[in-house]
């Protein structure tokens, strides 16, 4: 027996309030809960007590118990939303697997950096002229402005790449989130600076160049080919549906 | 299997199987294939099925297609070319463990 597009709905309604806030993780489990809610149906279960089954074979329980305000007394809850503790260890290990994946990427694309004489005589006229300019005190102040800046805008621009790539797909995205999450810990850094130096010596900046200009870049590349990725899939996903 | 440790060392290498096997496969699909297989011994767990299948893809053994079946969408798993590459090392690695483990726990029998 197929299921109803209102019974869809409902699964769809019961993985939303168990937290699968992310629609690239809940297409997945929708199927699943559906094709064996199906699966049990033919079997002779009902609807309700197949969810309830299943609900548990992702490791979900079905009792809660917390304390009453005044904490005096244990409130139970028993039902399909009391607990959502194997849907959470699902998304957990998904994430978990992704960060792998776009480290590893990060670190394809550094070595491709690193691989590119451009990048090298760039890098080296840039940081030349740095060391030259701090070395003989001319533009100082101008040169900090810059790279203080730079380390905003380029996470920042990073940032918005997904969303260029695939405005419309871009809500509620597990990996869109992830992606973009490394970005906002670098744009830290100039807070971090800030916080530990007062007024940081110029060879912080040099410092800071040095080390993040490669690992900016290597990261704009990885970005901008996981967005690629990313809306292929959403592509897929918008036709099919 | 009542321990259902034994098997979760060659999860993927089950996975990778049979997806060179049948081509194309979605998770429910993987675990009923195992099941029917094993004639009911062995039971994949949700718990354990997805986190493996999204390791896989994350190495970039496998590649996900979208299709609309009934009124929901379905993802399939299918191997790339570095997933079948790395299926005939997988495989060849626990065939070469199934063979230590029956000299160990059955020193006169072999499956040879």
């Amino acid at each position: 027996m197929k299921l109803s597009r209102q019974q869809i709905n409902f699964i769809e309604d019961y993985l939303i309030k168990n937290k699968v806030k992310f629609w690239d993780v809940r297409i997945e489990l929708l199927d699943h809960v559906a094709t064996e809610i199906e699966d049990r149906i033919q079997q002779g279960q009902t609807f309700d007590d197949a969810l309830k089954e299943i609900h548990q074979a992702f490791g979900n329980k079905m009792r809660s118990k917390k304390l009453n305000k005044n904490r005096t007394e244990w409130i139970f809850n028993e039902s399909i939303y009391a607990d959502n503790s194997g849907y959470k260890k699902l998304i957990m290990e998904k994430q978990k697997e992704l960060n792998r994946g776009f480290r590893k990427s990060l670190f394809t694309n550094l070595l491709m950096v690193f691989k590119n004489p451009l990048f090298w005589l760039i890098y080296g006229i840039v940081g030349f002229s740095l060391f030259q300019s701090i070395q003989h005190a001319t533009n100082v102040d101008f040169i900090k402005k810059i790279i203080f800046l730079s380390l905003f805008i380029i996470p920042a621009i990073q940032m918005a790449i997904p969303f260029l790539f695939c405005f419309k797909g871009s809500r509620h995205s597990l990996y869109l989130n992830l992606l973009t999450t490394s970005s906002l810990m670098l744009m830290n850094i100039p807070n971090i600076m800030l916080y530990w130096w007062e007024r940081p010596s110029p060879w912080v900046y040099v410092f800071l160049y040095t080390t993040l200009a490669p690992i900016l870049i290597a990261q704009t590349l990885m970005i901008i080919q996981h967005s690629k990725k990313y809306k292929q899939f959403y592509l897929k996903w918008k036709r099919a549906s | 299997m009542a321990n259902s440790k034994l098997y979760k060392g060659s999860l993927s290498t089950i996975i990778l199987k049979l997806l060179d096997e049948q081509g194309k496969m979605y998770g429910y699909e993987i675990t009923q294939k195992v099941k029917e297989l094993t004639k009911g011994e062995l039971k994949i767990t949700e718990g354990a099925l997805y986190p493996a299948l999204h390791k896989l893809e994350a190495e970039g053994l496998l590649d996900v297609e979208v299709a609309k079946v009934d009124n929901r969408l379905r993802k399939y798993y299918k191997l790339t070319e570095q997933g079948e590459k790395e299926t005939v090392n997988r495989l060849a690695e626990l065939e070469e463990f199934i063979r230590n483990m029956q000299q160990l726990v059955n020193p006169k029998w072999n499956i040879q």
